[in-house]
């Protein structure tokens, strides 16, 4: 769908921009009927039930690290209902531009992971799973917190890393073990895990597997956050524990919160 | 602690005085528990199984049970058992809530909620998510604190259990566990499976030590130790064998009198009849191994056999059916004495230290038993505690707990 046909779509809202997105739908940032500066996901058919899946998560989930649900509803397009999800704009830059441009700010890591971590807490509450963490689902605002988006839709969009099939949704490269091998009933601990490979990743400026992402499928354990990274041995030791293989031996989010609060500056 | 599994008298003996008792529904139908007077948590830990697990027995064998259990409101109707899926999550909250209450009334020291027993690897966990959640909003209400049951079968653990213990250490408000293993596909008398071994540890450990929740174990007979040593609060175990295990056939009724009495020897984690086993070993000069068990209630047999004498001299330890009251004391002292001297050390190490030598020892008296026997082996040859003192070690290696 196009940025014109988008517009006949939702007449109330002023759509100024088509974002590039993936197979799941099609991206616009405009401006809402009230007035608020949103992001317009609409759903491609063969997503629709993902996409009610996120509706219901975030019509849950209140909280500062998770983009705010502003309105929902349904298009008609090309005679097919599609479900549209229009969620506020959240200023400040993605995490993965930052990385690749180099313009990340180490010393701001340990409020990132921290604000992350308070809001996988948030969504856990409501016993959702992200699924997604990574660092392109990470916008970096300018006071340093982070803001988790595409929550549980977006697991397949990402083109840019490797992205298995439809019957394990989320990017290999960052996915838990558990949920590299199918399991289902996925809880925060999986959040966690990809969590901490944003968080390595974040500070050590590479994924802890390099290139080779599907090492991690056989890797006995996460590589440990090198001696010289810029991060206190406590942010070390929290991202090493973040990424264990067995799913109880992870902190909760709110241990993650806890354990950092003396290294946020 | 050491809860004593008194599946069958409702009332323990006098002369014994475990750390506390686990009572169980299908030990004791409604109207008699009701009438008889239970013991007070005052002095001793209370549980009352709610036994949901056993909604499964056949009411062809396992008549006795069955009514027992049928008599309680908590346990479905074969109907509604057919139905557990379709169940509202407020008919969960009414199962959960009927078992709660009636143990409330039973003065018991901590209150377990039912929830349905994994026994299958192909099963998926989704119901026993709901019961879980069901039931950590019931607990949040009630007083004296919950234990939420959890049961897995041992052919499920491996497809399962990391996927359980996930979602347990993900529950902040979960209370605490009460956690066996069904082992009905197994034999012997104790569970030997590596993978019941390493489940109950993970569980003992990573629910209770890390966690900080209080984390029971049941039918673990005495590897229930090595689970205190990691994070347990408490191990429950018997003397029958229903008591020992989780086996659906040890509620079938069948033919045959009353247990035979045998001496339970922590040294060797083997259990003994005074006639037939003791005699022989104290003629092979290798009573000594047995020595650290001596305990009040098995003095007179040993002073006994010492003599030289038999322990048909002793009438307490006389192997004829149902002289088995001194026989459950000694195991209850044995086992309240081991557990004292495990809890006074320091948590950690110190506790890992005392598991490992015990099973190692244990494992080295069972091998030169055996080598000494080898032609007419003992009643009990102790040899799961190889493959207990291999979990162990294996579980320790893998978490890297320091000793």
């Amino acid at each position: 769908m196009d940025l014109a046909e988008a517009r006949d779509c939702l007449p109330d809202y002023r759509l100024t921009q088509a974002i590039p997105a993936g197979a799941q739908g099609s991206v616009f940032r405009g401006t809402a009927p009230d007035g608020t500066d949103v992001v317009v996901k609409i759903v491609s058919g063969s997503w629709a039930e993902r996409g009610e899946r996120e509706i219901q998560a975030l019509r849950l989930i209140r909280h500062p690290s998770i983009v705010r649900l502003v309105d929902y509803g349904s298009v008609t397009f090309r005679g097919q209902s599609l479900p549209f999800i229009a969620t506020e704009f959240v200023g400040g830059e993605n995490l993965r531009n930052e990385l690749d441009a180099g313009t990340f700010d180490v010393s701001t890591a340990p409020l990132l992971i921290a604000s992350l971590a308070d809001g996988l807490d948030a969504i856990w509450a409501q016993r959702v799973v992200h699924r997604d963490i990574k660092p392109e689902n990470t916008i970096v605002t300018p006071d340093g917190r982070g803001v988790l988006v595409d929550l549980g839709v977006a697991r397949c969009l990402d083109m840019t890393t490797l992205t298995v099939g439809a019957g394990s949704p989320g990017t290999l490269g960052y996915m838990s073990p558990e949920q590299a091998r199918g399991e289902r009933n996925l809880t925060t601990k999986s959040d966690v895990y990809s969590l901490g490979v944003t968080a390595y990743e974040a500070v050590v400026g590479d994924h802890p597997f390099g290139r080779n992402q599907t090492a991690m499928l056989r890797a006995s354990r996460a590589p440990l956050v090198p001696a010289q990274a810029r991060c206190s041995p406590i942010v070390a030791d929290m991202i090493g524990a973040m990424m264990e293989l067995v799913p109880a031996m992870r902190p909760m989010p709110s241990d993650i919160v806890a354990a950092l609060a003396g290294e946020v500056v | 602690m050491f809860l004593y599994n008194s599946m069958w008298a409702w009332n323990l003996p006098a002369s014994t005085a475990p750390h506390g008792v686990v009572l169980h529904a299908v030990g004791c139908p409604l109207e008699n528990a009701e009438s008889r007077q239970a013991p007070t948590s005052r002095d001793r830990f209370i549980l009352f199984d709610p036994d949901s697990y056993l909604w499964e027995l056949d009411s062809e064998t396992c008549g006795r049970a069955v009514k027992c259990l049928e008599s309680y409101p908590w346990i479905p109707t074969m109907v509604e058992r057919t139905a557990l899926p379709s169940m509202t999550d407020e008919q969960v909250a009414a199962i959960l809530g009927a078992a709660a209450d009636w143990q409330k009334t039973r003065g018991v020291s901590r209150i377990i909620l039912p929830t349905p027993l994994i026994s299958e690897s192909d099963q998926s966990v989704d119901e026993f998510l709901r019961w879980l959640d069901t039931a950590i909003s019931v607990a949040a209400g009630l007083s004296p604190q919950s234990l939420i049951a959890v049961g897995v079968s041992e052919v499920a653990i491996r497809r399962h259990f990391d996927t359980i213990l996930d979602h347990l250490t993900a529950r902040r408000e979960l209370p605490g566990i009460y956690i066996f293993a069904e082992t009905s596909r197994s034999s012997g008398s104790v569970a030997v499976n590596q993978d019941v071994a390493r489940m109950l540890l993970m569980a003992s450990h990573f629910v209770g030590q890390r966690l900080g929740r209080e984390v029971v174990v049941n039918f673990a007979d005495t590897f229930g130790l090595a689970c205190l040593a990691v994070g347990a609060a408490a191990f429950a175990g018997g003397y029958e064998r229903k008591c020992r295990r989780l086996n659906f056939e040890n509620f079938e009724e069948r033919d045959g009198g009353g247990a035979f009495p045998k001496f339970f020897a922590l040294g060797t984690t083997a259990y003994y009849r005074p006639e037939k086993d003791l005699q022989r070993i104290r003629d092979a000069r290798l009573l000594r191994l047995l020595e650290g068990d001596r305990t009040a209630s098995s003095a007179a047999l040993f002073e006994a056999l010492k003599a030289g004498g038999s322990a048909r001299d002793v009438p307490t330890w006389r192997e004829s059916r149902n002289n088995v009251a001194a026989a459950k004391a000694h195991l209850i002292e044995r086992l309240c004495g081991a557990t004292d001297e495990l809890v006074a050390l320091r948590p950690g190490p110190d506790r890992i230290a005392w598991v490992l030598e015990w099973l190692q020892n244990a494992e080295l008296n069972v091998t030169y038993l055996g080598t000494r026997f080898e032609d007419a082996p003992l009643d009990d040859d102790g040899r799961h505690v190889r493959a207990w003192r291999a979990s162990f070690e294996s579980f320790i290696d893998e978490f890297e707990l320091v000793v």
